[in-house]
């Protein structure tokens, strides 16, 4: 039968009505069911000019109120407006510094100028809106910031209802700033189409865009069309649905994405595509790697890592429902590197890169998908549920993956761990913000980032310790399990925590108070579980005490320390000696402690403090003297900032000093050597 | 007419005659070296000494341990770290005394002990000071015009290619920034050499008087300038195979240093990185002695004007004692 003969009008209606078949079927994922509430829905229809790099779009967003009450006005994040002078965003990055970039010069760059003009919104039902939009500016009152704009609606929309938007907008794609933008003919498009906030907790949460912040939205459908130049290739969010050449040597390629926050793009002439797939416990997985020509080895290493991180976070916390995850090799010297968006992340490498950093990211940004993607955390307020808990996962799946000690470098003549790493970024800015700290409130972009990734990462690091590696895994599955596609908050992640410890006997439950009890007015959250774990909780989470045990002293005397000590060595072994270890509390923060404590004669013996005190004496009488003391025998208390007077040893080592010494002599004289050359 | 030895070789015979200078120096690069690092060994010891922590860098090369230890060094109450680069300058202090004596010994044969090269540092310490004065006034504006292309020039670089290209692209603007400060370095040398060469010379200062040496730095130019053109390509080249040289002993030297990093002694690391950087000092040296060469093969000519007195004798023409084994020739 000739092909053209099956295209009857039965089939042609059946092709006109493809979006509404393509959410039924659900092809973005593998679920046969929504997954989560698809808040919103998303028709976009955008036209890419490469050249000028910008992008002139038509948006159509349908918004369901499920908030329960009548909304008066319907904020929108306007991200790209925040690289200007003017706004927050760099006024933060250039005053207290960014992440990826200070923008420190007194001088802002025309090229770096990007921004996003919304040229009209209608609602049906409402009428031409245009008028009414004006900039607010939640957090600091910076009119001049324009990163959220307000709509008033002229009548409420009631509970249940949705409303449909129609925009049209302009983006200017700046050259690239904090994950955004273009670098030479690569152009990312990230946070580029109007977006409303989340109505949270009897509110609207619409944060101004910060140096330090990420975002936060509403799940939904995404169906964009994207018109780019035939010589690009692009990935996006979502899977890919059409590619529609154009006449006029464009092409139109469409995507479709649904229970996901975000959508995001990236196009370049440059990709090479290496794919790979992976059998989920739901379904196959493609794993799409876009990686540049630039770096011939980039698309087999990301794929190779991405497909060994899927089977670990598949094991450990639970299903990635979605179809594809797309990672993009970015343009080098870019600042788009190592970022995340839902089924879409961007990873980081060189031509030469002999360490695991393409690893590292690649792992880290996939972590995301986890913790942002799915369990969708509010990344302006609690920072530390997506970049600290992936952090912490990714510590771990590396180690299952690369080895504890090598994940990061691997050589035979060194060798460093990621864990290592993230406690140190920790320990540089131990004491100045709790990880509870609202992102854009961080004394600086140092401690946002060693308290939010390296403090989380080294505070559930130091949890399993506490309650065990096997509760830990069980809590964070069920953590995931129960709060994917919702907006849980930092209670919701600990109580869980506490809840499966105590069921697993790690923890003890203690009577739930009250604190409000009999107070007119007071509004405090009470948790629904109280545990042992408490303490632990208001210290390394909510405050910022400072961990470090040390151990003080060490000595070994005989008994009768007025009779002289025989020389024969097999004498003095039967001679009784008292040996004390004092061990002291540095740190305001209070942890019970293990010591292990060694005697000459190979005996270890493992003593327990519960680290109240400030000091602590340890007393022992035997036949042998002590050779060592060390507090956290097992090394898993990494929220100790000092390592190195966690023990004492009686032998002298001089081996390390003696090493780094000489590196550094001839560091010395090499400067030296090239100095003179000079004069 | 002038003599045209082989640089290379004849560079290589001057040095290793003077082996003492190039030791002496290399004594000096090390034991300043050591000593402004004994805070910072001590600092470190302190900490690691009696630290069961410190034994993932016995036998091992932590670099988590490596930055912990920084950090910790950091928090601690002295600038250990911040003294012990204090050898750089004290370093070159000396060897505006050790450079001049060499060359001194490299011209009179006078053997290069530590005296020597001392007392005859001292006499041209200043000239040298104002040599290393005159070639950054000379060379900086050229090189900061060459670094301000450099930056254009890795922007250009950076907008249109990426990956290995561009890094080799990049690396090339650079290479040839240090081969146009070489010609700087090279030609400032011979006004060294040449400088050593003039104080060799008593000028008459009245009749009867006993001459005193030429102090004016300003009369070396234009003979380091002839020698300089008239064999800039032997010379520039002889400069340029002697520094790669110097470069990829430390460099070859050192990679296999780290390979030993993670054993757990510290003699391999040091003996070989030692090696490496007394390597790069000799052919450093190396150079030297070509361009004493050269400038012995070209020799000052110094108009002397000498006042006709008949009834009184006149001072005798300052004479060059050539090295051992140099032919005497006239300049």
């Amino acid at each position: 039968m000739p092909r053209s003969s099956i295209l009857s009008p039965a089939i042609l209606v059946a092709l006109a009505a493809l979006p509404s078949v393509i959410a039924a079927q659900s092809i973005a994922t593998n679920s046969p069911v929504p997954l989560s509430m698809r808040v919103v829905s998303y028709n976009i229809d955008a036209r890419l000019d490469t050249a000028r790099k910008s992008l002139d779009a038509t948006e159509v967003l349908t918004y369901k109120n499920l908030t329960g009450q009548p909304l008066n006005s319907v904020p929108f994040h306007l991200y790209l407006n925040a690289f200007r002078p003017q706004s927050t965003f760099t006024s933060e990055t250039h005053f207290t510094g960014g992440i990826r970039d200070s923008e420190q010069d007194n001088e802002y760059p025309n090229e770096k100028l990007g921004g996003i003009n919304i040229s009209t919104i209608s609602a049906d039902g409402y009428g031409n809106l245009t008028s009414r939009m004006h900039f607010i500016a939640p957090d600091d009152g910076n009119m001049q910031d324009h990163t959220v704009a307000e709509i008033p609606l002229p009548h409420p929309l009631p509970p249940g209802a949705t409303i449909t938007f129609h925009l049209a907008f302009h983006d200017q794609f700046p050259l690239s700033i904090a994950r955004n933008g273009y670098k030479r003919d690569f152009i990312m498009g990230g946070q580029w189409y109007p977006k409303p906030g989340v109505f949270w907790h009897g509110a609207w949460n619409c944060h101004q865009y910060h140096s330090t912040t990420e975002f936060f939205s509403d799940f939904g459908t995404f169906n964009v069309h994207l018109t780019v130049p035939q010589a690009y290739v692009v990935g996006a969010s979502g899977v890919p649905t059409s590619n529609q050449p154009n006449p006029d040597g464009t092409k139109t390629l469409g995507f479709y994405g649904e229970d996901i926050g975000d959508f995001a793009f990236a196009a370049s002439p440059h990709f090479t595509v290496t794919d790979g797939t992976y059998a989920s416990s739901m379904g196959p997985v493609q794993v799409h790697v876009l990686a540049l020509a630039s770096h011939p080895a980039a698309g087999p290493r990301y794929r190779d890592i991405i497909l060994k991180t899927l089977g670990e976070f598949d094991r450990r916390f639970g299903p990635y429902p979605y179809k594809i995850v797309t990672i993009i090799d970015p343009e080098p010297g870019s600042q788009i590197g190592g970022m995340e968006y839902p089924t879409l992340f961007t990873g980081g490498t060189s031509w030469y890169e002999p360490a695991y950093i393409t690893e590292i990211t690649a792992e880290h940004e996939f972590g995301h998908q986890y913790w942002y993607g799915m369990v969708a955390t509010n990344e302006f307020e609690d920072a530390w549920l997506d970049e600290g808990i992936n952090s912490y996962t990714e510590v771990n799946v590396l180690d299952s993956i690369l080895g504890r000690n090598v994940s990061v470098l691997n050589r035979p003549y060194a060798n460093a761990g990621d864990y290592e790493f993230q406690r140190l970024s920790y320990a540089w800015a131990p004491d100045f913000d709790p990880v509870t700290r609202w992102a854009f409130n961080f004394s600086n972009s140092r401690s946002y980032v060693g308290v939010t990734y390296g403090k989380t990462a080294t505070l559930l690091a130091t949890l399993e310790s506490i309650v065990g590696r096997d509760t830990m895994d069980e809590a964070m599955r069920t953590y995931f399990m129960k709060y994917r596609f919702t907006h849980p908050t930092t209670e919701d992640f600990l109580r869980t925590i506490e809840q499966v410890a105590v069921e697993r006997g790690r923890a003890k439950a203690l009577p739930v108070t009250f604190p409000c009890a009999g107070l007119t007015g007071c509004v405090a959250d009470v948790p629904a579980v109280n545990s042992s774990l408490r303490p632990y909780f208001d210290q390394a989470v909510y405050g910022t005490q400072v961990l470090d045990y040390t151990v003080d002293r060490v000595s070994s005397s005989p008994v009768e320390w007025w009779v002289p000590e025989p020389k024969d060595k097999h004498a003095r072994e039967q001679i009784p000696y008292l040996s004390t270890v004092y061990l002291q509390r540095k740190g305001d923060f209070v942890l019970p402690v293990t010591v292990e404590v060694v005697f000459q004669d190979g005996t270890r013996l493992r003593d327990h403090w519960d680290g109240i005190d400030r000091w602590k004496k340890f007393s022992y009488v035997r036949n042998s003297k002590v050779i060592s003391a060390e507090i956290d025998p097992d090394h898993s208390v990494l929220l100790d900032v000092d390592l190195f007077n966690n023990s004492y040893t009686e032998e002298s080592n001089g081996i390390p000093a003696r090493k780094l010494t000489s590196v550094w002599t001839a560091t010395q004289q090499f400067i030296a050597q090239l100095a003179s050359w000079i004069v | 007419m002038p003599q045209k030895r082989m640089l290379l070789k004849g560079g290589f015979l001057l040095t290793v005659r003077n082996w003492p200078a190039v030791v002496w120096t290399y004594a000096f690069n090390l034991g300043l070296a050591l000593l402004f690092a004994l805070p910072l060994h001590q600092q470190v010891a302190a900490i690691t000494a009696h630290s069961l922590a410190s034994q993932r860098l016995t036998g091992a090369f932590d670099l988590g341990t490596v930055t912990d230890l920084v950090l910790k060094l950091s928090q601690g109450p002295g600038p250990a770290t911040l003294s012990s680069n204090f050898s750089t300058p004290f370093y070159l202090i000396l060897y505006f005394f050790i450079v001049p004596g060499t060359l001194f010994c490299y011209q009179t044969s006078t053997p290069a002990g530590l005296f020597n090269l001392l007392q005859s540092g001292f006499l041209h310490f200043w000239r040298f000071v104002r040599i290393t004065l005159i070639s950054i006034l000379v060379s900086a504006p050229i090189l900061a015009g060459l670094n301000a292309l450099q930056n254009l020039w890795s922007a250009h670089v950076d907008l249109n290619t990426v990956g290995r290209r561009a890094f080799l692209l990049d690396l090339g603007g650079l290479v040839l920034i240090a081969l146009v400060a070489a010609v700087f370095r090279v030609y400032f040398d011979l006004v060294q050499v040449y400088t050593v060469q003039l104080g060799l010379i008593q000028f008459p200062v009245a009749p009867g008087k006993k001459g005193r040496p030429e102090r004016q730095i300003r009369r070396t130019f234009k003979p380091a300038w002839r020698t300089f053109r008239g064999n800039f390509l032997r010379l520039y080249m002889s400069f340029i195979v002697l520094s790669l040289l110097g470069l990829a002993a430390v460099v070859v030297t050192a990679r296999i240093a780290m390979h030993s990093l993670a054993q757990p002694r510290m003699w391999p690391i040091f003996l070989l990185s030692q090696l490496g950087l007394f390597m790069m000092l000799f052919t450093r040296f190396w150079q030297r002695g070509a361009e004493t060469i050269l400038a012995l093969d070209n020799r000052i000519s110094v108009p002397i004007e000498v006042p006709v007195v008949p009834n009184l004798p006149q001072e005798p023409l300052p004479e060059f004692t050539p090295p051992h084994g140099e032919e005497h020739r006239d300049s």
